[in-house]
């Protein structure tokens, strides 16, 4: 097991009261594998992947579960040992790429950075590798662009050399914030190619964060659905894309299929608005109840549990423990 | 540049990392400022003892006797007297209004030259803007310092050549400050109505663009209120500034620095209050500034 | 680089433009002056008087006059000082510059070192005691006048502790006081410029980015908030500069230092106005070569400056 997480539970800070974020997250990815994150933004995905790399500020946050990494528990490391592993076995690449490179420091030198200082390599042999890398990820002029300087790369370049920093220390475990979706469609493509290649080449877990489902099945296994910083559904990407049991799942489904098949828009009759998921709006029970069509009244009264529904299949909605527990019944 | 990738929530745990403690409560809002309201406390409370003090203590500024030089303070003498006995206190109240005078009335002459200057630039816009501003450039870029005091040699101490010295200095940042607003202002659509509508030049200067940028104007004006007072205790001191028997808080501190070492109480009463002085102006100054111009001071995340 | 040349060759064409101000100010305002520079010595006969007249050409045509001034000062050449006979206004800024250049250097490296560590403490952890502490200095630290300073210092630590020498120059502890005065404004400038600019660059996505890859916090400020914090206060070198040049007038005069701030000042009480003209045209020219220098610092330090994009 790469990646194991626990009841995580994250809650800022806000003038000494402890406001949720994400609650009761369970996580498991194995090496090689890739585990997508879903749900829309403000859903708790960014928080998550923060507090699995240990870069929520403690003074702002609290963090409570369990955090496994290749068999070590991250999550009580002190922060120098934390610093080890963060860069050195888990690579980030963050969501926006224009803002998340130095402009004062030439790309090639961010991208060697963690070489330098967590393998002590030569500045000339961490050159090497890190040309060698750009030309895989398909950079042209990789030497130019290893001297270049941010402001004078285009947002697809800006990406590569994120993708690089975060490949050159050969992680075991990749994170990725919303990849692809500030580029083109064809760049897109070409982005997971690229990390599919780099998970073929060695056993590399991903931890893909996206909104979009195309790019989720494209690439991932397992998934995760987040809605209002919690796991409503989760398991195997095709049992989950093929039977969806929450109602926000099939809702996501249902849009993303409509759009791909505008034909089948009658069909479905009304859309329904979803309303913004937002984790501290103090209702209690299923935080997804004011925007879902079947709620019974159980889902005003408590938190659905995750309950497994099946192989590799889990989901937390009343609704659809009682369709399993009638089935059960039958 | 990026508004579509750029969402509240991103920002949001941008914010986490290092947010800043009541940046948001105090931006935007003049009186939750601590620190201005404390200057504006400061400000009243030695503007009323330099305004009535005088008639407390019975004594006037020139009032020479020489029965009572460099005496130290006492019921009598509340700061001592100096070398040529006159009450210090009575002394220090005169100074803090001449130099307050002076200051004030400089930050008036510099807004109204800034305005005139800076508003004609920018309004005009194209070649005379160029020209205009690179005369101010070449202007600016000698010393100020070494500016105020040439023209001080040349003009002769006093009141006068004074005020003409600082707002010779002060006009440029504030002329800068009214061309940007200008150009800013020209663009916006109320100022486009009116000249749809046929107004005249002046008509829509004065009626239109001037209302709207006098927020900035009064804070860089009460900006320059410190800096003048400085200026004037500094010109002052080297010899330049007010002349016998005027007195400002600077020609009070250069008499008092003459006898620090028999009546230090000669340097110090006056220092205090340049110091009381400025330190409120200063505070004031930054919470109008805060106030009036939250892009200065949004650190806390969100926005560019 | 097209634009960086052009950048600079505008910024010389203003000193140059400015120095001509300068040199024309200072022309004629002397001469508009009431009364020539030797009207304190009424008693000089007529005879004397045409003498000096004829030997400082103050006969000549307005125009003849200036355009001689003007030459002479292109060769570098202040002219001779009224009140110090047989010694030039060169002479003098030889003579004393170095002090006052002394003085000035290590004001500025003590403002630049301080203000950077003090604004970066605070810039890291803002709002807590330490930032607080220096928020509270640097707002009395913009409220005292040198000279009220320069007063005090001297007052507590030579009169009443005798910790210090009171004035002159030469060794060490002479340089104490004065350097104080000198960096304390500047300090409290350079401090909180910093201390708003590391806020800000530490809010940065790419922070975010150097920690996600593990370095070290040493690493992280040394490389990444560093370079990028200190930016701004590479253009306030100028100004930075130039307040502690002038500034020395007024301290060098306190503190009996014997520096061209000192000469300055006694020149202005003692009406010697081609020494007066001759160190203002001195101090202009050098703080202006001092601002070309650190727009060029700036330039070269700035990597989108320094290389203009290649896409976009």
């Amino acid at each position: 097991m790469l990646l194991q997480v626990r009841n995580l539970e994250v809650s800022f800070l806000q003038q000494g009261i402890e406001a949720p974020i994400v609650k009761e997250i369970d996580l498991s990815l194995e090496p090689g594998q890739t585990l997508a994150l879903i749900g829309e933004s403000g859903a708790g995905k960014t928080v998550t992947a923060l507090a699995i790399m240990g870069l929520l500020s403690p003074l702002k946050t609290r963090i409570r579960g369990l955090i496994c990494f290749e068999g070590i528990e991250i999550s009580s490391l002190n922060s120098k040992d934390m610093a080890k592993i963060r860069g050195n076995k888990i690579g980030y690449i963050p969501q926006n790429s224009t803002s998340s490179l130095n402009p004062a420091l030439p790309v090639g030198m961010q991208i060697i950075e963690g070489l330098l200082f967590h393998r002590k390599m030569s500045f000339a042999a961490a050159r090497e590798l890190c040309i060698s890398l750009l030309e895989a990820i398909g950079v042209v002029r990789a030497e130019q662009f290893f001297s270049a300087y941010p402001h004078q790369l285009s947002g697809g370049m800006r990406q590569r050399a994120l993708i690089a920093m975060a490949l050159a220390m050969k992680p075991s475990l990749l994170i990725a914030d919303e990849l692809t979706s500030a580029l083109d469609v064809t760049v897109q493509a070409e982005v997971l190619t690229i990390l599919k290649r780099a998970q073929d080449s060695r056993e590399l877990g991903i931890l893909l964060i996206t909104h979009d489902l195309a790019v989720a099945a494209q690439i991932a296994e397992t998934v995760a659905i987040y809605y209002a910083g919690r796991i409503v559904e989760g398991g195997l990407l095709k049992r989950v894309f093929s039977s969806p049991r929450h109602p926000y799942t099939q809702l996501l489904l249902e849009n993303t299929w409509r759009l791909e098949k505008p034909e089948a828009k009658g069909t479905h009759g009304t859309t329904r608005i979803i309303r913004a998921s937002s984790p501290a709006n103090g209702i209690e029970g299923c935080s997804f109840a004011p925007s879902c069509g079947l709620v019974v009244s159980k889902c005003l009264e408590a938190v659905p549990p995750f309950v497994p529904m099946g192989l590799e299949h889990g989901v937390a909605c009343w609704q659809a423990l009682s369709m399993k527990g009638d089935r059960n019944g039958e | 540049m990026e508004p579509i990738t750029k969402t509240f929530t991103q920002s949001y745990f941008r914010s986490l990392f290092l947010p800043l403690p009541n940046a948001n409560s105090r931006q935007g809002s003049f009186f939750p400022n601590r620190p201005a309201v404390l200057g504006l406390w400061l400000l009243a409370v030695v503007i009323i003892i330099v305004f009535l003090g005088p008639m407390v203590s019975n004594q006037m500024p020139d009032q020479v006797d020489l029965s009572r030089t460099n005496q130290a303070p006492s019921q009598e003498y509340w700061f001592g007297t100096d070398q040529l006995g006159r009450d210090l206190f009575t002394r220090v109240c005169y100074g803090a209004r001449l130099s307050l005078f002076v200051a004030l009335s400089t930050a008036v002459i510099v807004s109204f030259i800034g305005v005139v200057y800076g508003g004609f630039a920018g309004y005009m816009g194209g070649w005379t803007d160029e020209v205009l501003m690179r005369v101010l450039e070449i202007i600016a870029s000698v010393p100020f310092l070494i500016y105020a005091i040439l023209l001080m040699t040349v003009l002769g101490p006093g009141v006068n050549s004074l005020l003409v010295a600082l707002a010779a200095v002060y006009w440029m940042p504030m002329a800068r400050v009214v061309r940007g607003q200008f150009i800013n202002l020209k663009e916006e659509g109320f100022v486009i109505a009116a000249r749809v509508l046929g107004l005249s030049r002046w008509r829509i200067i004065l009626g239109h663009i001037v209302p709207n940028a006098l927020g900035v104007i009064i804070v860089y004006g009460t900006l320059v209120i410190p800096e003048a007072i400085f200026a004037e205790a500094l010109l002052s001191y080297i010899g330049l500034g007010v002349s016998s028997p005027q007195s400002s808080l600077g020609s009070l501190v250069g008499d008092g620095l003459g006898s620090i070492r028999l009546y230090p109480w000669q340097l110090f009463f006056p220092a205090l209050f340049i110091i009381l002085l400025v330190l409120s102006l200063n505070l004031i100054g930054e919470g109008l500034r805060e106030y009036c111009d939250p892009r200065f001071f949004r650190q806390g995340g969100n926005g560019e | 680089m097209l634009r960086l040349a052009f950048f600079l060759l505008r910024r010389l064409v203003t000193c140059i433009l400015a120095m001509l101000f300068v040199v024309t100010l200072t022309f004629f305002m002397m001469k508009a002056l009431p009364g020539g520079p030797f009207s304190k010595e009424k008693k000089l006969p007529p005879t004397v008087m045409a003498n000096i007249e004829e030997k400082y050409r103050l006969n000549d045509p307005i125009f003849k006059q200036y355009s001689d001034y003007l030459w002479r000062i292109a060769k570098l050449d202040l002219g001779p000082s009224f009140r110090y006979p047989g010694s030039s206004v060169n002479d003098i800024i030889k003579r004393s510059f170095p002090v006052s250049a002394a003085l000035g250097a290590i004001a500025v490296f003590v403002a630049l070192t301080l203000g950077v560590t003090t604004g970066l403490v605070a810039g890291l952890r803002p709002c807590q005691m330490a930032d607080r502490i220096l928020v509270f200095v640097s707002a009395i630290g913009f409220s005292v006048p040198s000279f009220v300073l320069a007063g005090m210092l001297q007052h507590f630590f030579s009169f009443r502790f005798n910790l210090l020498p009171a004035a002159l120059w030469g060794s060490p502890q002479h340089a104490v006081m004065p350097v104080i005065v000198l960096a304390a404004l500047p300090t409290a400038v350079i401090s909180r410029l910093v201390r708003i600019q590391v806020m800000e660059v530490m809010q940065q996505d790419y922070i975010i980015m150097a920690k996600a890859k593990g370095l070290p916090s040493w690493r992280l400020i040394l490389f990444h908030v560093m370079p990028n914090a200190l930016q701004p206060v590479i253009t306030y070198l100028g100004p930075l500069i130039a307040a502690v040049f002038t500034g020395s007038f007024v301290v060098e005069h306190i503190f009996a230092i014997p520096g061209l701030g000192k000469y300055f000042v006694t020149s202005i009480h003692n009406r010697d106005y081609t020494l007066i003209m001759g160190v203002t045209i001195f101090y202009s020219g050098f703080l202006m070569a001092m601002n070309l220098m650190v727009d060029l610092i700036y330039a070269l330090l700035n990597p989108q400056v320094r290389y203009p994009g290649w896409e976009e």
